[in-house]
Order: structure tokens, then C-alpha cells, then sequence
């Protein structure tokens, strides 16, 4: 496997955590960043768990942000609070976000606002922002072999974390899974 | 799909966040109107009934 590293939100990791296959995120990453800021918002036992054991196997790194990046963070906060049309952003996804452009990877996120700044300021547009749905697409498309595994795989996702993708971004993507498996 | 009986038996704070989850999707206020931390507010979510569609 590629070195592919990504850097994943609070929303993200609380929901993924909840899945019974939620290794599979070994398959697709090299490592994951966690900010310490991330980490903070960790809570229930669950969560914490998986994440303390993935740090102790190294596959999840602690990151303590810079200086110059929270101000970073801080920054694009208060410019996406400017903008009318856009989702707020907190401090650890904006965090998550100028982390994965300064080392041109992966943001893992559910946060619509996060996923917005990727699409309306330019210095983002090379970071690349995958939700829960993206990270399964891929799962799906490099280590299953049939759709209806895949097909399974997204549906057992939605149910155990109560997670439902939307319906045109679901058809996009079972579109991909399916031009690239077997029946 | 979610539970209404559940959501207007909550105190006033949750049961706001929790519509206002429902009509904007926003989760990071939603948690902050209903004082709670994300974490907790996401299972209260799973509580609900209400989807979180991302």
C-alpha cells in the first residue's frame, strides 16, 4: 500500500467508530492524524478506545498543532463566517483542514462546512476531503470483489451508525463500484 | 423516521437542538444549543431516530 495519510475530524472518527468494520480504514490509509484538538472532543468509551488502541499500534499519530496553525485555523474560521452560504467551521476541523493542505493529503470529515471550504477557496482545492461514503467507495473499489459485497458493506455502515448518505451521492457512488466489480 | 415522542419529551434546550438538527443539519450548533458536547449530542441523535445525512 501507498504511504496515503489522512487527517480525520471528530465527526468522522465518532461515527466510523461505531462500525463493525471500521479497520477497514487500515486497508485504504498508511496513517491518520489526529489533532490534539480532535482528541479533546472524544468521549465515550467506545471511541476512545479504538482511537488509544490505534495510537499504541501507530496507525493513528497525535499531532499538536503549530502555532502558526492554529492562527491558520483561527484565519479561515472567521473567513468562512464571513461568507453568507456556507456551514460554520469549529476549531478542529479547521485545524484538520489547513494540516491536510500543508501536507497535500486526505481530510476525513462529515462536516459540511469543512467540506464546503475545499469547493470555495481556492488555496483548499488541493486538499481532498472524503466523507465516510468516499472512504467506503474506495474500500470497496481496491479490496472487494463483487458489488454486492460492496452494496452490503455501505448499507451495514448506514445502519449500525445511523449514518444515511444521500441518495444522489449514493447512486454516484455504487455507479463507480459498479463499472469497476463484478456483478 | 425520527421519534417524535422522544424529541418533545426532552427538556427545552435538547428538544430546540434537536429541530433545529432536523431543519438545517448543522450539528456543531445544534450541540451548542443543547449545551452538550458533540460526542454526546451525536448519540443522542442515534436516540432520536433522527439520520444524520452527510
Amino acid at each position: 500500500m501507498s504511504a496515503r495519510i489522512g487527517v480525520a475530524d471528530t465527526c468522522f472518527l465518532i461515527d466510523w467508530s461505531s462500525f463493525s468494520r471500521r479497520d477497514l480504514i487500515k486497508e485504504v490509509f498508511s496513517s491518520i492524524l489526529i489533532m490534539e484538538q480532535v482528541l479533546a472532543e472524544a468521549k465515550t468509551r467506545s471511541v476512545i478506545e479504538w482511537i488509544a488502541k490505534n495510537l499504541a499500534e501507530g496507525f493513528f499519530i497525535l499531532y499538536t498543532p503549530l502555532e502558526d496553525e492554529i492562527n491558520e485555523a483561527r484565519e479561515l474560521i472567521l473567513r468562512v463566517a464571513r461568507l453568507p452560504f456556507t456551514r460554520r467551521i469549529e476549531v478542529p476541523e479547521a485545524l484538520c483542514l489547513v494540516i491536510a493542505r500543508k501536507i497535500n493529503s486526505y481530510v476525513l470529515t462529515e462536516n459540511r462546512g469543512a467540506l464546503m471550504v475545499i469547493d470555495v477557496f481556492e488555496e483548499y482545492s488541493n486538499v481532498k476531503a472524503w466523507r465516510s461514503l468516499e472512504l467506503l467507495r474506495e474500500i470497496a473499489v481496491n479490496k472487494l470483489n463483487r458489488f454486492k459485497e460492496a452494496s452490503e458493506l455501505i448499507m451495514l455502515y448506514q445502519r449500525e451508525t445511523h449514518h444515511i448518505f444521500p441518495e444522489e451521492d449514493l447512486n454516484s457512488v455504487m455507479e463507480v463500484i459498479k463499472s469497476v466489480l463484478k456483478e | 423516521m425520527a421519534d417524535w415522542d422522544f424529541i418533545e419529551r426532552q427538556p427545552p434546550r435538547i428538544r430546540e437542538a434537536l429541530k433545529y438538527y432536523i431543519e438545517v443539519g448543522d450539528m456543531r450548533i445544534a450541540c451548542k444549543l443543547a449545551g452538550m458536547d458533540l460526542e454526546d449530542f451525536r448519540y443522542l441523535l442515534r436516540e432520536a431516530k433522527i439520520p444524520v445525512i452527510v
